[in-house]
């Protein structure tokens, strides 16, 4: 059983009360109109329009303009033949909106020296490719000397890098949205306390977040504004639109509560330490390890807790995080192993970390825990002495050894229920072991075979051998495996394994590479090399020409 | 005239010399080992190490190497690796398996259902030397491993690897095996012994003595033994029928 700590509330909790709730929450909505055209990098000058393109419809279509670009008489959605009648000046690449997400979730990672609390707006809210941040700024104003000081640093510092910015703080996320998008003229807009549903009467039905099917019935019916809809009373809207719109109405004004999802959920175990001198060392960062994971430790185990997960995010004076997280074989307390780990991963870095101007803050948390189980201790005087080593011994190897070789280095084998050779065990990482191997123990196949026949070391993959056999049915002869031609002296077989049918009836695994019975057959030559070998299909039956490969060899 | 007494001055500076090194080395690494140890299982080397060597048996604590006589011998090599840590590890504890790049080329991966260990197995797979004796000397540090193969087909380690390596396993006494390909016949190593190993017909082994550094003799013998291990005895039964008889109908429908 896994915690994930701070499990998100998403569904909002409806309340039907018509008085606002005095939260003394504080919301402010990010809006990047031009998100996409201005953060997608140079390639293209200032002063001439830019649009960004997509193929829809086997047609070159604007899907994000400059400024620019819309002052110029060109729209969204535009064909680029049009465009380019319009505008002959136009300069165009091709969108890719994975680079501009990507980005934006930088940006709200770099919002949290504001506030720990930045969200995206939830999908399905916006309106396709809009893209803009939720930021809970709670308590968080007066340390940038008010609110508006604060939203007006937030976008002094996204215009010096030529992002448009609209801001708006509300109670309420609904408010905050709607005024960034459809409130009024100005950049930054603060919306004083429980000012909400004035603030929002005015504004048009679209700034209540509703899909767009929702807006064209509005303007066919001839509702223009928020104001229009509220006169309706509850169960008329709800019957004429469904539950949504009165939903929205309810969250903007304050009466419905609505809950703001962290992009970064904040974890539950955490330390952090400043360094106000900036440690541009990395050796002397493993010695800042240990006292930093003690703390920790400390929370992990006062909540009968074990680590599986570590992040270590290091800050830089200019504000770059690097980040190192450690994954664990078994949850772990022990302060001194865990920097061990890290001072493992520290040192085999060093020449790839740039610490420039030097590492001003350290915050090292348990992403992911488990639940402590004490061990069993075993009873008697036998147990006592013939006591196994402690489970701990070996959790501790396997995470350096992964620590160092990677995760996919070190494996344990974890059986399955089948009679293909190459599909009776698997390799999984050790992390992931435990876990598969208590899910498979009871479906492993429960007639023991003879360890005598099967090889001791199995090819990655069946290799093609050139055989001479006496009858088409029969062992080998003779044949040439890597180039080198053995004569048969000894052979036993075959032992005839057939394809598993039942598994490509119930569609349980996709990648049957082969649905040909083989025959297998082992085999020794002169030199007392002992090989593991099969002919792949029935000769007559399945196929005419069978082709023989070398699977395995024997001790 | 002249020149003959200083070579012979320089002969007895070196003699003394070596002397005063040979007593510092046996000071810090003691030439007859008195640990913990085990039979190998078949009669032969059994009563050479009963009457040749002072425990009587094959160290616990060391590195042994296991060297393929042909290059075509890994397989060999391995199996006999397998069988030694097998009668390594009495007790069920873990073991840890390293396999090179190329060894992983050439052989393939253990392949768990054959091993005698079972499936209580840690595998390194496909790392590179230097990271293979890394994982050597931190396994041998750790108490939950039973027994550790190091498989290298194709570069042998260094001296200062396997000296280090040495000294870890005999100060925890826990054994460290490691499979070589044929190209490391001859070098030097401070393992505490070194089997060539060599497939027979009829599924046997040549098992050849090359080192044992606890040995009463100089030399241990060159000829080596033949065996066949215990579980494969079944198979020889099966195996030495010819080609005809293979085509009786023994077939199994699994």
């Amino acid at each position: 059983m896994k915690t994930t700590p701070q499990e998100p509330l998403t569904i909002s909790n409806v309340e039907m009360a018509a008085k606002p709730r005095a939260t003394g929450r504080r919301i402010v909505s990010l809006w990047f109109p031009y998100w996409l055209t201005q953060t997608y990098g140079d390639g293209f000058e200032d002063g001439r329009p830019f649009a960004l393109l997509e193929a829809q419809k086997s047609a070159d279509r604007l899907v994000a303009l400059t400024p620019l670009a819309e002052a110029a008489g060109l729209y969204v959605g535009m064909a680029l033949a049009d465009a380019r009648a319009l505008v002959p000046e136009l300069q165009t690449a091709m969108v890719s909106r994975a680079a501009a997400q990507a980005k934006l979730k930088k940006t709200a990672r770099w919002l949290q020296r504001y506030t720990p609390w930045v969200g995206y707006d939830a999908p399905g809210q916006s309106q396709p490719g809009a893209f803009a941040l939720l930021v809970d700024i709670s308590g968080c104003a007066h340390l940038f000397s008010g609110e508006r000081a604060m939203l007006e640093d937030m976008k002094a510092r996204f215009e010096a890098r030529g992002i448009r910015l609209r801001a708006a703080v509300a109670g309420t996320i609904g408010a905050a949205w709607g005024l960034a998008r459809f409130g009024p003229e100005a950049d930054i807009i603060v919306l004083p306390p429980e000012q909400e549903s004035d603030a929002m009467l005015p504004l048009p039905p679209a700034a209540l977040r509703l899909p767009p099917a929702h807006i064209d019935l509005c303007e066919r019916l001839g509702l223009d504004s928020i104001a229009a809809l509220a006169n309706f009373s509850r169960p008329a809207l709800t019957r004429r639109f469904g539950a949504l719109p009165v939903m929205r109405m309810e969250q903007a004004f304050g009466q419905a509560g609505e809950a703001l999802s962290p992009c970064l959920p904040a974890p539950r175990f955490f330390v952090q330490q400043s360094l106000p001198q900036g440690v541009t060392q990395i050796p002397a960062l493993t010695d800042l390890l240990e006292p930093l994971c003690q703390p920790l430790a400390a929370q992990l185990e006062a909540a009968g807790q074990g680590a599986q997960r570590l992040d270590l995010a290091m800050t830089r004076c200019d504000n770059a995080v690097l980040a190192l997280s450690l994954q664990l074989a078994s949850p772990s307390v022990s302060a001194g192993h865990m920097a061990s780990l890290f001072a493992d991963r520290l040192e085999r870095l060093s020449s790839g970390i740039d610490a420039g101007f030097g590492i001003e803050k350290l915050v090292l948390a348990a992403s992911q825990t488990s639940p402590l189980r004490a061990p069993q201790m075993a009873m008697g005087l036998h147990g006592r002495r013939h006591a196994p080593p402690p489970a701990s011994a070996l959790a501790h190897l396997m995470d350096r050894l992964v620590g160092r070789l990677g995760a996919q280095r070190v494996v344990r084998p974890v059986a399955h229920a089948s009679y293909i050779p190459e599909r009776a065990v698997a390799y999984v990482s050790v992390l992931e072991a435990g876990q598969a191997r208590a899910s498979t123990q009871a479906d492993k196949p429960d007639s023991v075979m003879d360890i005598a026949t099967r090889p001791l070391f199995m090819l990655c993959a069946p290799e093609p051998i050139e055989v001479i056999a006496e009858v088409p049915e029969g062992a080998p002869y003779r044949f040439r495996w890597r180039r080198v031609l053995r004569e048969v002296v000894a052979a036993q077989g075959p032992e005839r394994i057939s394809p598993e049918w039942w598994q490509e009836v119930f569609g349980q695994n996709e990648t049957s590479h082969n649905r040909q019975t083989r025959d297998y057959f082992r085999v020794e030559d002169r030199h007392g090399h002992r090989f593991w070998l099969y002919r792949d299909g029935l000769y007559g039956r399945e196929t005419q020409r069978p082709k023989w490969f070398m699977h395995g060899v024997f001790a | 005239m002249n020149q003959i007494t200083q070579k012979k001055r320089i002969k007895a500076v070196n003699r003394s010399k070596i002397a005063h090194l040979r007593q510092k080395i046996a000071h810090f690494e003691p030439v007859a080992q008195t640990g913990p140890n085990i039979r190998i299982g078949f009669g032969e080397p059994d009563a050479y190490f009963a009457n040749h060597v002072i425990d009587g048996g094959l160290a616990l604590g060391g590195v042994h190497e296991i060297i393929a006589a042909r290059p075509g011998d890994m397989g060999a090599a391995l199996g006999f690796s397998h069988y030694l840590a097998a009668r390594f590890m009495a007790d069920k504890a873990t073991l840890l398996y390293g396999q090179t790049h190329a060894g992983v080329r050439e052989t393939g991966q253990p392949y768990a259902p054959a091993l005698r260990s079972g499936d209580d197995l840690i595998y390194l797979d496909g790392v590179s030397l230097t990271d293979l004796m890394w994982a050597g000397e931190e396994a041998l540090s750790c108490e939950a491993i039973g027994c550790i193969i190091l498989a290298s087909a194709e570069a042998t380690p260094s001296f200062t690897f396997s000296r280090r390596l040495s000294m870890t396993a005999r100060s925890v006494e826990r054994p460290l095996i490691m499979a070589l390909g044929a190209c490391a016949a001859g070098t030097a190593s401070a393992a505490a012994s070194r089997w060539v190993v060599q497939a027979r017909p009829n599924n046997g082994w040549q098992l050849t003595l090359a080192r044992l550094r606890a040995s009463y003799t100089q030399n241990p013998p060159s000829q080596g033994w033949q065996v066949f291990p215990e579980v494969e005895k079944k198979l020889t039964q099966l195996a030495t029928c010819d080609v005809e008889a293979a085509l009786l109908p023994q077939t199994a429908f699994r």
